[in-house]
């Protein structure tokens, strides 16, 4: 008790210390001897300390010192002078330790007032979490909270300093409640980034890192957390063809690297490599960095060839405890439909076609793109509350979304639930941290799933069934015409085929951080992450499809568990000597990836009122069942040092040495090293005081990374179940070799050298970097072509090419105008990736060229029109050239061998790439007091689409009157469907692709309710493009991407309403 | 405090070392290996009965192209439907792109499917400790097996790599075709005496000694195009080999390919079919219009590709049982409504053809040797695909006698074959290979052996409709560009470029 006053008593101190002037400094103490005469006290005052050694304490405001006092005394104790002085001035005086005498009014107390605040960056009103408030001159202080709230005791008439990185420190007076806005300081070099197994400043960075904060993140119905940066990051371009609530989400980063192992960059979420980025809520994100190049990605070797992006989630941080809503309910609708005959232009066709109306016009008009879809209404909801004490902190919170598609009976549920607890002991030198991770996901599918799975039917019917059909025969049935071949009612197949998903996820992780010393750290992580799900496919026996009345109802359940284990433990060092800093980070990890799943299936149900749920009812007459077990592991030893002189000179080494269970018996290692060196130009004196550069700094690196996404499995020789062979008379299993073995099958390398320049100018108004690298890939994992006989297989998965991708990248961004009520920020990037395949053949497998990419439809399964071949990119068409039509209407196509007959694959030709080769993206937030508009331009350009819809729904001939055509083709002369450049056309865009209007109601007075914030939001208001089909944006990885293949789920526009608070 | 950060440290140091765990041996769940398969009599059989499993790949490879690159059956393109950027078209005119994908599939069939895994099988055979009662019949059964896959690529290509060991790994050269013929003839007799001979289930399906003959007889009859030198004698030898094992001419000739025709006493080698544990007989897909479902009650639309020509339908007598297997004329449904296409039109199959580019949908004479099961919920149908059968032992005797000046018992033989296909006699009265080739045709189509009879006849080259009279080099197929790019070593067939 006693100590806890002394310390109050100091604190006190302090304060009046730091609030008030000091009147004088002491001399020794002796008792005083004074006579003046009308003299102002204040200068009393300094005679008096002129005389002792004790030192005058009072506030100019409160304390009017120029009253005119007499006073004689001689030889007088302190304490008899200091009376007489002020007797009858309405002052008093009180003594403290340390020979300080405060003088204050007369019947006045000193006081703490409590004090309640909220503090937002001055741009864009944006709450600012964990601002230092303090008082100035004490150690008073506390951190705003999440919602940038805050509350303290303070002194009335102290003064309460407020700092935060990047943001100009700021001072004010205490007052009970306090609104305070920050500017953003010149440089946001103090940032902290998080380089993977830690964190470093942004200033210190010697690679190319890109951080996203959530200010930055796209708004809108996000059903996939990656889509909060498409756009944001110079070559990182990120596709989501199509407004499927499940639909996959295609990610690169600078450029294709691959040819058939996986060209997405390694997620890594609080530190667990491989976290399905779906785990996370947008609006637990509490940063985004992108690794991109191989300095940067180094850290995480093994798989880090096609870039890194670590996620951090919130925390709980001390402070009183916060509560915060944020929400939104949305629509979503088609944004674009394919211009096919509709009823009255099909009933003109015939017609015109002299066509029997009798047998096709069949009475109605249905447009089918519109049946099958109806306006998705989505919500979400996001409830979090967090808080701490001393050294224990805890955060929580709820997320729901609900996300309906624009396709009957397709949608996203997801429920995520997220605990975490931070507890410092002894002292706080061993902080432990537990968080918890539940995700429970619904999904309903229309069309297949991303792994392929279900019926694509619908999407072709769609566009080629029978406008005059009606959706509903009189009776209430659907309407079904079975003449033409595979022509089924869409509407019919939307509601017919069930096709259901219901996905677990948890994931756990402990861990904790141990200061051995002030200079080195223990970090130990253990990651568990359990998710399982359970998928349903049902044909009624309604449906005339196969599956359905074929087989009197078909019923698929498919279930499959992921066990992922992470241990991830390093050890950093830091040290500080004069002008030189020091850190070094060396560990371990391992990870197992164990996965199981099961299939079962059966046919001839008696009834449809089961579905999916009760195999057993099926009367078919072989069940298929299925299941299957597989693991992985990867283990790493990981080591990096940083050295900086003179916060001038910066230079990072990283190396990993990687072994993964994928590969050849002695090749499961590798190991993969990096060096990245910085130069900060304006900490040489020449440039130290420039009044327009704040910060220039080169950056230079070069590193090896690599890639190990191949299926399990794929070197040994290993048996597996093949065909059944009538054996005696039964049907008996055999067995098979499943595929070469490959003993030298090793890792995929990318040897990355990057070079760029970080620059900050005009006082922070500008500040971007500009960036080249050249990454080469060799040892391409892909099925390449071997000599069959000798070997099993004519084609094995092996190690042999060599791709190249060089780009440029150009980030700028700027706070264009800065005022107190009107403020614009704008950011830009621009990126150019050239890729090149170098060569896809070595002294043991040669190969000139490697077809992929079909067109899905009848009669052209075999054509291949994508030619993967060195000296060319990734994704060239390779088709021939149309030179028009003859008379007959038979499509001409040039002999460019010259040999006086046309052969597809001989007289074919580039005509074009599906890759983009540009992205760019301009970010764009405005603010007028309480209002802020953000909006978020996107262009991919620089490539080609084949548009493979407009071939199969161009031969009129073949098609109507049985199957729909485009418009555009009814009076075509054209004859069949023919693979050709008749059908490349320009892929670039540009998008309106997220846009948000928002208004910050005030709410000062409010005693529950702070920063209360509404908006609406759209995305995809408008696209520019000269494309002709439904949407330009395709997927952008495999070997062929930029084929409209007509089986995609149509691309939506989407508007949101949304609310955000936080409770007091 | 002290303490307590010996202790830490002596944790982390405890987790470090525990922890760094190196071994990254796979462990396999749901697959064998060597270390763990192949270690018992039941994995043993089951691993050679997967050289059987993949025989069902020969419909789809070296069957389909000795069928429409011959003047039994063409494949045209009718608007999109079977156009694949003119695939089947350059067959029947042997215009064949050395990048042609069914021409390679054919070789991927033969090596992947047939050579390469009875060469694994032999030596996880040979090599194994496990006592097998039936190893040395599985090992001549395989070899034998081998041997007919040996003989389809030496058919097809011509001078083929021969390797005989799972241990090579050293890209092989070209054998030249008559040596192949010499290995081939080899492996079969020093296997025969081991193979099974009876004709019951047990062995039904498999490689017996009466596939053996019919297989030398098959080398024999065309050894001239082989080897250059002619073996009638020896066919004749074979043939009457297979007589004594005990086939039998069926009464009905469409007994042989019923849905039940593993009750034939006539077939000698199939290749055995299942809807349901082997699919993949689906010949009737091929060649049905889309609407012919409602004329089977089948599950879901045909295909509409495959026809014969308007010639080779046209060479057979209307008396003639086997004319039944064509499709002409208006199509209609089982209860008797008359089928339409999908422009509305009638469905009638004319017999011509006239652009095989752009044909129509009704097109073309529709070919159903197989007999179709009605209103099953399957695609796929129970017939086994027949490869050897006892009416071609007679025929290819018939064929060598006439050939070595003996033509009253060759048009006997004939005779005795083709009698079951008339209701009143209608023998052939003057045998001449012109009039023996074109009875071959109308007894063996869809049998895969048109394209060898018609090379052996010499009218390979000759012109036919939507066939130009062509080069002799055509007798062959190109090695397909994706091997020659595998292996350097292998050479191209002459002609092709």
């Amino acid at each position: 008790m006693l100590k806890h006053l002394i310390i109050m008593k100091l604190s006190f101190f302090i304060v009046l210390l730091s609030c008030m002037q000091v009147a004088a400094t002491g001399y020794s103490q002796k008792h005083i001897s004074l006579n003046m005469k009308d003299t102002e006290i204040k200068k009393v005052l300094d005679r008096i300390a002129g005389q002792s050694d004790v030192r005058f304490l009072y506030s100019n405001r409160k304390v009017d010192l120029q009253q005119r006092v007499s006073i004689n005394a001689t030889d007088e104790s302190l304490q008899v002078v200091l009376a007489k002085v002020l007797s009858g001035t309405g002052f008093t005086y009180k003594e403290l330790e340390g020979h300080l005498v405060v003088i204050m009014p007369e019947h006045t107390a000193w006081e703490n007032i409590k004090v309640k605040g909220h503090i937002a960056g001055a741009d864009d009103h944006a709450s600012l979490p964990g601002v230092t408030v303090q008082v100035k001159g004490t150690a008073i202080g506390t951190l705003t909270d999440e919602n940038g709230n805050f509350s303290l005791d303070a002194p009335s008439g102290g003064t309460l300093l407020f700092r935060y990185v990047g943001y100009e420190p700021l001072e004010l007076p205490v007052k009970a409640n306090m609104d305070v806005q920050l500017k953003k300081s010149s440089s946001a070099l103090t940032e902290v980034v998080v380089i993977g197994y830690g964190v470093t400043q942004k200033k210190d960075l010697t690679g190319s890192i890109v951080s996203i904060t959530p200010k930055e993140f796209n708004k809108g119905i996000i059903s996939n957390p990656v889509q909060v940066l498409q756009g944001k990051v110079a070559g990182l371009v990120i596709s989501k063809p199509g407004g499927n609530p499940n639909g996959k989400v295609s990610i690169s980063l600078r450029g294709a690297s691959s040819l058939s192992a996986s060209s997405q960059p390694l997620f890594v979420v609080d530190g667990i490599p491989g976290i399905d980025i779906n785990a996370v809520p947008p609006d637990d994100i509490v940063s985004i960095d992108v690794l991109k190049d191989a300095s940067a990605a180094a850290i995480y070797g093994s798989r880090g060839a096609n870039g890194v992006i670590i996620v951090t989630t919130r925390r709980g941080k001390e402070g009183a405890p916060q509560m915060s809503y944020s929400g939104y309910i949305g629509m979503e609708k088609m944004s674009n439909t394919y211009d096919v005959l509709n009823a009255s232009d099909y009933r003109k066709y015939l017609k015109d076609n002299n066509i029997d109306a009798a047998a096709f016009d069949l009475g109605a008009s249905t447009n089918w793109q519109k049946a099958i879809t109806r306006t998705g209404i989505s919500h979400s909801h996001n409830l979090s509350m967090s808080g701490g004490k001393d050294n224990t902190r805890y955060s929580a919170s709820v997320n729901y979304l609900n996300n309906e598609g624009v396709v009957l009976n397709s949608g996203l549920e997801r429920t995520i639930g997220r605990i975490t607890l931070d507890q410092g002991i002894f002292d706080n030198r061993l902080r432990l941290g537990l968080s918890m991770n539940y995700v429970g996901e619904k999904n309903r599918y229309q069309g297949t799933d991303p792994d392929g799975n279900g019926d694509n039917r619908i999407w072709e019917q769609t566009i080629a069934y029978n406008p005059t059909a009606p959706i509903y025969n009189a009776d209430g049935t659907f309407f079904e015409k079975l003449d033409i071949n595979d022509n089924y009612n869409p509407v019919a197949l939307a509601n017919q085929i069930k096709h259901q998903r219901a996905l677990n996820r948890f994931i756990g992780s402990a861990k904790a951080t141990y200061d051995i010393t002030s200079h080195l750290t223990y970090d130990l992580l253990l990651g568990m992450e359990r998710a399982s799900s359970d998928r349903g496919l049902y044909y009624s026996k309604e449906s005339p499809v196969i599956e359905g009345a074929g087989s009197n109802g078909t019923a698929t359940r498919a279930s499959k568990t992921w066990d992922n284990k992470t241990l991830e433990t390093y050890f950093t060092y830091n040290q500080q000597w004069g002008k030189n800093v020091f850190k070094a980070t060396a560990g371990y990890s391992y990870q197992n990836f164990f996965t199981n799943s099961m299939s079962a299936g059966n046919t001839q149900f008696v009834s449809d009122i089961f579905s999916y749920n009760n195999l057993g009812a099926g009367q078919g007459d072989q069940p298929a069942v299925s299941s299957g077990a597989e693991e992985n592991s990867l283990v790493s030893f990981i080591g990096r040092v940083f050295y900086s002189y003179n916060d001038k000179y910066l230079l990072t080494g990283t190396v990993r040495r990687d072994g993964s269970t994928r590969f050849g018996k002695d090749k499961k290692w590798g190991t993969f090293p990096s060096a990245s060196l910085a130069w900060r130009i304006t900490q040489e004196p020449f440039l130290q005081n420039s009044s327009w550069l704040q910060d220039l700094k080169f950056r230079v690196g070069y590193g090896v990374t690599g890639n190990q996404e191949i299926q399990n499995y794929k070197s040994p020789l290993t048996y597996s179940p093949g065909g059944k062979v009538l054996d005696n008379g039964r049907w008996v299993t055999s067995y098979q070799i499943g595929q070469n073995e490959n003993p030298n099958l090793r890792w995929e390398s990318a040897a990355q050298f990057n070079a760029g320049f970080d620059f900050t100018m005009f006082k922070g108004r500008l500040s971007g970097t500009l960036e080249y690298y050249d990454k080469r890939t060799k040892d391409l994992l892909f099925n390449y072509n071997v000599p069959s006989p000798p070997y099993l297989f004519p084609s094995m998965l092996a190690n042999v090419g060599k791709i190249s991708n060089k780009g440029v990248e150009l980030s700028l961004s700027g706070g264009i105008i800065e005022h107190k009520d009107f403020s614009w920020n704008a950011s830009f990037n621009i990126s150019r990736n050239y890729n090149k395949i170098l060569s896809i053949a070595n002294d043991q497998f040669k190969s000139d060229a490697i077809y992929d990419g079909t067109v899905g439809a009848r009669g052209l399964t075999a054509v291949q029109i994508v030619k993967v071949v060195p000296g060319y990119s990734i994704g060239t068409f390779y088709i021939p050239h149309y030179t028009g039509v003859d008379a007959n209407g038979n499509q001409q196509f040039e002999d460019l061998d010259g040999s006086g007959t046309f052969d597809f694959r001989s007289d074919s030709r580039v005509a074009g790439n599906g890759l983009p080769k540009y992205q760019a993206g301009l970010a764009n937030s405005f603010r007028y007091k309480n209002f802020d508009l953000n909006f978020l331009l996107r262009s991919l350009f620089g490539y080609q689409i084949f548009n493979a819809t407009d071939l199969v729904l161009s031969d009129r001939f073949s098609r109507l009157p049985g199957r729909n055509a485009m418009a555009k083709y009814a009076d075509s002369n054209i004859k069949g469907t023919y693979v050709s450049d008749r059908f490349i056309e320009n892929g670039a865009f540009l998008r309106l692709d997220n846009f948000s209007l928002g208004y910050s109601i005030p709410a000062a007075k409010s005693k529950m309710f702070a920063n209360p914030r509404v908006y609406i939001s759209g995305q995809n208001l408008f696209v520019i493009t000269k494309y002709s089909g439904l949407d330009p944006e395709l997927p952008i990885d495999g070997l062929a991407p930029g084929i409209d293949n007509r089986n995609v789920y149509p691309k939506t526009r989407s508007f949101a309403l949304g609310f955000t608070v936080n409770f007091k | 405090m002290k303490a307590i950060f010996l202790k830490y440290t002596l944790l982390a140091g405890i987790l470090v070392a525990g922890f760094s765990c190196t071994k990254l041996d796979e462990t396999f769940y749901d697959r064998g290996t060597d270390d763990n398969f192949l270690k018992t009599e039941d994995e043993l059989n089951a691993f050679s009965n997967g050289a059987y499993a993949k025989l069902r790949g020969y419909r789809d490879s070296y069957w389909k192209m000795n069928e429409v690159t011959t003047d039994e059956t063409t494949v045209p393109s009718r608007g999109a439907d079977w156009n694949e950027g003119g695939l089947w078209r350059v067959l029947i005119s042997h215009e064949f792109p050395i990048t042609h994908q069914y021409i390679n599939d054919m070789w991927n069939f033969i090596y992947r499917d047939g050579v390469n895994p009875v060469n694994a099988i032999l030596q996880k055979l040979e090599g194994s400790s496990v006592v097998l009662p039936t190893k040395d019949q599985v090992i001549a059964q395989m070899k034998v097996l081998r041997a007919f896959h040996y003989y389809l690529a030496m058919d097809a290509f011509g001078n083929i790599p021969i390797v005989t060991s799972f241990e090579q790994t050293e890209p092989p050269k070209n054998t030249p075709r008559a040596e192949v013929f010499t290995f081939i003839e080899k492996e079969i007799k020093d296997n025969i005496n081991a193979l099974p001979a009876t004709l019951d289930t047990k062995n039904y399906g498999k490689v017996t000694k009466g596939m053996a003959f019919m297989l030398l007889a098959k080398l024999y009859v065309n050894a001239e195009v082989y080897t250059g030198t002619q073996r009638w004698a020896d066919c004749i030898r074979m043939c009457d080999s297979v007589s004594k094992m005990g086939y039998q001419l069926e009464a009905d000739y469409f007994a042989n390919f019923s849905t039940r025709n593993e009750n034939s006493k006539e077939n000698i080698f199939v290749v055995p079919y299942d809807a349901i544990n082997a699919k993949g007989m689906m010949l009737h897909y091929l060649t049905l219009h889309y609407n012919n479902r409602y004329t089977y009650g089948l599950p879901s639309s045909p295909w509409n590709g495959w026809c014969t020509l308007k010639a080779f339908y046209e060479a057979y007598n209307d008396g003639d049982k086997r004319k039944t297997m064509f499709l002409v004329g208006q199509q209609y449904a089982q209860d008797g409504t008359p089928l339409k296409t999908e422009q509305g039109a009638p469905l009638i199959f004319s017999t011509t053809i006239g652009d095989l580019a752009n044909a129509t949908q009704t097109e073309g004479v529709r070919i159903v040797k197989y007999e179709i099961e009605k209103n099953t919920p399957y695609s796929d149908q129970n017939n086994d695909l027949v490869i050897f059968r006892y009416a071609d032992a007679l025929m290819l005797k018939a064929e060598c006698l006439l050939r070595t000046g003996q033509a009253g018992t060759a048009l006997a033989l004939v005779n005795q074959v083709r009698a079951r296909d008339f209701e009143t006699a209608n023998p052939i009265t003057t045998l001449t290979l012109d009039t023996l080739l074109a009875e071959r045709g109308r007894e063996f189509i869809w049998e895969g052996c048109r394209r060898q009879d018609l090379i052996r006849f010499g009218k390979w080259n000759g012109a036919w409709q939507f066939h130009p009279a062509d080069q002799d080099f055509r007798k062959l197929f190109p090695i397909p560009q994706a091997q020659l790019d595998a292996n350097p070593n292998l050479v191209q067939n002459g002609g092709y470029k």
